[in-house]
């Protein structure tokens, strides 16, 4: 088994795409913002390994994030992951998993199998870790801007961690709430597989080990999952 | 007081582990932090971007919320006044 990856285009972004289309299959939905960059190479060794099981897995970057254009807009976000979905599902015959990491799990609600690695439970905990890094970058008093900078956020786009997020999308974060219920939720760390928390580093530490434990578990949920 | 972090640790131990974990430590020098040992300006991967990453993965291993307010240099100024600042939100 090649633990090659080929980089296509679909639904007009760019999608790592590894392993098999024959066999179980997963739909990636990585981490927002910073903690995408973070945690890529986790990623990428979890899928490689899925690979070498049978498992292909598709993981797309989203509008205005990694190598894809377009602005960071939750709506088109959530349009798009419904679209990729739709698209493994009546493409395939087999069944189509959901694995969401971090933020990511925020747009993961809905759909029928999903793992939810360290997910963020609410967009609000996701935005205020965005305002807090830009508030901490100031040189000046840190951390007393966050409550500005969170009003200016209201009425004007602010660029955090690099990138633009506009009132709309900052809205659409505090709105937005991960569905645990039916979900596979994994943590990281003490209570759940034992691992750095590589989307909170600035250099990530290898979690080669990390990614075992994630690959077996997820191997395992995958046979479960109903057959569409 | 219960230590949503890891119930059969001590409080110090999570935070120990935590610090070790998001600045990537080595570590001995995650092992040799007690409660003197001083942190902000004394470990150079505590930095100022590294204390937002800090705050919210406290907040969430503790699942404590972390108010801006309570934020200041005396809360990292050592491992023990860091520790006392988790406790003190574990216990409310």
């Amino acid at each position: 088994m090649s633990s090659g990856f080929q980089l296509c285009m679909v639904e007009g972004l760019p999608c790592v795409v590894r392993g098999p289309d024959t066999g179980p299959r997963l739909l990636v939905i990585q981490p927002l913002f910073e903690e995408m960059n973070r945690t890529r190479r986790l990623l990428s060794q979890i899928t490689a390994r899925l690979a070498a099981q049978g498992i292909g897995s598709w993981m797309p970057d989203l509008p205005g994030t990694g190598d894809a254009s377009g602005a960071t807009d939750w709506p088109s976000w959530q349009e798009k992951i419904r679209a990729i979905h739709a698209m493994l599902e009546t493409s395939g015959h087999a069944n189509v998993g959901v694995l969401a990491v971090r933020g990511g799990a925020l747009l993961a609600n809905g759909f029928a199998d999903r793992y939810l690695l360290a997910p963020a439970l609410t967009g609000a905990a996701v935005l205020r870790d965005l305002l807090r890094t830009r508030a901490m970058a100031s040189p000046d008093q840190p951390l007393e801007h966050v409550e500005r900078l969170a009003a200016r956020l209201q009425l004007e786009p602010l660029e955090l961690a690099g990138y633009a997020v506009s009132p709309a999308l900052a809205a659409a974060l505090n709105a937005a709430v991960t569905e645990t219920q039916g979900a596979r939720v994994i943590k990281v760390g003490a209570g759940g597989i034992a691992g750095p928390p590589v989307w909170r580093q600035a250099e990530p530490a290898d979690a080669s080990q990390l990614a075992d434990g994630i690959a077996c578990d997820l191997t395992a949920w995958i046979s479960t999952c109903a057959s569409h | 007081m219960v230590n949503a972090a890891n119930p059969i640790e001590t409080i110090a131990e999570s935070v120990q582990r935590v610090l070790a974990d998001v600045l990537t430590l080595k570590p001995a020098t995650a092992a040799a932090l007690h409660a003197e040992t001083p942190l902000f300006g004394s470990i150079p991967e505590l930095d100022s971007m590294a204390v937002a990453g800090l705050l919210t993965e406290l907040e969430d291993r503790f699942g404590i919320i972390i108010d801006d307010d309570d934020v200041d240099s005396e809360l990292f100024a050592t491992f023990g006044s860091l520790v006392a600042f988790v406790e003190g939100k574990v216990a409310n």
